[in-house]
């Protein structure tokens, strides 16, 4: 039928590994997983997609000069485990530009969570996905919000419940049906989501959009 | 369309052309090989078999896209792109 062998290159290229996120918090569950970054020249099939976050020097360069997100992460929760040279490749990039782009980047997860909600309502077949995105959405709009407006930004996965009093205002329950829907969707962990109840589902992810609007328009207004 | 949100649709029509058109006990629940993996064994279909092939394949290309080669303009992006394209339409005949 084809051949499929998308990591032809074999020389390995990898000099420098970093762990991230929760392991660095020391944030850990059950269901938690170890965040990798692996820094390379060039393309390395002993790397699993799977397992690292794989980007080339020039563009994690390009993330700290543009001041984005995921390099404000980095900078903020990395810790170097291998150096091929013994130097620590992120820590000599100093700190990331400011971080700017808080109302396109919320906008833009805005536009995701929208997109699911509509799919949701319109009685999707891949309900999972939808909530997992939902929670991706809602997390993602949290933390790039934090970053921009609080004295300490939040990256963790509860980071729509660790703003105070702006955190997401839905129960208990569907907060953990939305988690539930990401850990199924993401690593295939977790009882299938069988039973919703979708007229409550749909008024608390009602109040969620509205929330998210709320954050969008405050970072706008913080420039 | 700003890459991510692309990558978002992809992954939507995907899943949405494998849970309304393949019978199974199972949904699809995302494109994370873990989770196809899980969909494959609750709907016992072999690793070989071409559609869990096929949706490995749009998997691999997508979260590749989604890390090593975030430089749009480079050859190798479109490449990834345009593979995509081509797994989706081999998806759609094969189901």
């Amino acid at each position: 039928m084809f051949s499929f062998d998308p990591y032809q290159e074999i020389e390995p290229t990898v000099t420098h590994i970093y762990a991230f996120g929760s392991i660095c918090r020391g944030d850990i569950s059950v269901d938690s997983d170890v965040d990798l970054l692996a820094l390379v020249e060039r393309r390395d099939s002993s790397l699993d997609p799977d397992k690292f976050s794989i980007y080339s020097y020039k563009r994690i360069t390009e993330l700290w000069d543009s001041g984005n997100a995921f390099a404000w992460h980095l900078a903020l929760e990395s810790r170097l485990i291998y150096s091929e040279d013994g130097e620590d490749f992120l820590k000599a990039l100093g700190r990331p530009s400011k971080y700017v782009s808080a109302p396109k980047d919320c906008r833009r997860f805005q536009e995701i969570l929208e997109s699911a909600f509509f799919f949701v309502q319109e009685g999707t077949p891949s309900l999972v996905f939808e909530l997992s995105t939902i929670f991706l959405a809602i997390r993602n709009v949290a933390t790039c919000y934090s970053l921009a407006m609080l004295p300490s930004p939040t990256f963790g996965r509860d980071s729509a419940r660790k703003l105070g009093s702006r955190s997401v205002p839905i129960s208990d329950t569907i907060y953990s049906l939305l988690m539930r829907a990401r850990l199924l969707s993401t690593r295939g962990l977790g009882d299938d989501i069988t039973e919703v109840d979708m007229p409550n589902l749909a008024e608390e992810l009602r109040r969620c959009r509205a929330w998210v609007n709320e954050l969008c328009m405050e970072v706008e207004r913080n420039g | 369309m700003d890459e991510f949100v692309g990558r978002m649709a992809t992954q939507r029509h995907v899943l949405n052309l494998v849970n309304r058109n393949v019978a199974s006990s199972e949904k699809l629940f995302g494109l994370s090989s873990k989770a196809i993996e899980r969909w494959a064994l609750a709907n016992r279909l072999e690793p070989t078999s071409e559609v869990v092939q096929l949706l490995r394949r749009i998997s691999s290309e997508l979260f590749f896209m989604a890390t090593r080669s975030q430089e749009p303009v480079s050859a190798e992006y479109e490449l990834k792109r345009q593979r995509i394209v081509e797994s989706v339409s081999a998806l759609e005949e094969s189901i």
